[in-house]
């Protein structure tokens, strides 16, 4: 099983060290996508088969926590996994975040630590990570 | 506050560049660091129970060993790599350090960092500022944090 995957953020070079560390988690991965806010996120779910977004929250246009309200009033895409990925620290605003059923990656973040956040919140059960490649021994943090 | 708010300062500063772009700061700072002119800065706005700014200059080739390792790049000597790659070091470190400004259930908003070329920003006061300043390889990044007014809660209409 591999993941199609949308990186949402409006930095292009964060999003493509958020690429440069899925590919490194070892979890299979299938297509990925990319969007610079959550209105060209939106965009892409129209069309693809999304399987995991990793979402930032500051950003213009629509920010991440919008697009994850969004996400969820949609019948055809609500069930989409959400992995939120922001230097926010408040402890109102995660919470707000995992009540709209996304989980939460911390930035700066390792390799490690996104490969079991993935894992988790994509549902895939211990005797299944037996069958996810494991990650590289280089623990890069990012 | 200014105390804890540079120690935390420091904290969030060398996290992020060895945990984002595998750059390693050093206190201490030898005169050719100091010497060489600082070339590209970034500027985070942040709003919250604190307002403020967060700004961070670095020497252009520090800008461009950023850009290359936050790419996985031998060479980033392209300008608009070296503004995305600042913008996004001074997003995280003012991620990272707004929360001391506040407790734990305040919520902060940053703005998009805005990116510029040092000298045409305009001068500003560093009087009641936290600054700090680290050598990089050849070298150096200067980041300074102004706290612009505090938000009395009640206050106002």
């Amino acid at each position: 099983m591999a993941f199609n995957v949308l990186v949402v953020d409006d930095s292009a070079v964060m999003r493509a060290m958020i690429v440069r560390t899925l590919q490194m988690t070892g979890v299979p991965l299938g297509e990925i996508h990319q969007a610079g806010n959550g209105q060209e996120a939106l965009e892409v779910l129209k069309d693809q088969w999304v399987d995991l977004a990793l979402v930032d929250i500051n950003m213009p246009v629509m920010n991440g926590e919008e697009l994850i309200e969004r996400v969820r009033e949609n019948p055809l895409i609500r069930d989409l996994s959400v992995i939120v990925v922001s230097t926010e620290s408040s402890e109102t605003r995660i919470e707000r975040i995992l009540n709209q059923g996304a989980e939460f990656v911390h930035k700066p973040f390792t390799a490690e630590s996104l490969r079991e956040t993935i894992l988790q919140v994509t549902g895939v059960s211990d005797d299944q990570r037996a069958s996810v490649g494991a990650p590289p021994g280089d623990d890069f943090d990012f | 506050m200014t105390s804890e708010l540079q120690s935390e300062l420091l904290r969030a500063t060398t996290s992020t560049f060895e945990d984002l772009a595998f750059a390693f700061p050093e206190a201490e700072i030898e005169d050719h660091q100091l010497e060489a002119p600082l070339a590209w800065g970034a500027r985070v706005a942040f709003s919250g129970p604190v307002n403020g700014t967060l700004d961070i200059q670095v020497t252009d080739g520090v800008a461009a060993e950023l850009a290359a390792n936050m790419l996985g790049m031998h060479d980033a000597s392209d300008d608009g790599m070296k503004r995305d790659a600042l913008g996004e070091i001074a997003n995280v470190i003012c991620g990272n350090v707004v929360p001391s400004l506040g407790k734990a259930s305040d919520v902060f908003d940053l703005r998009s960092p805005e990116v510029y070329v040092v000298g045409t920003d305009g001068e500003e006061t560093s009087a009641g500022a936290t600054r700090l300043v680290v050598g990089i390889d050849g070298g150096r990044a200067e980041i300074t944090v102004r706290v612009m007014a505090h938000v009395v809660e009640g206050a106002g209409a």
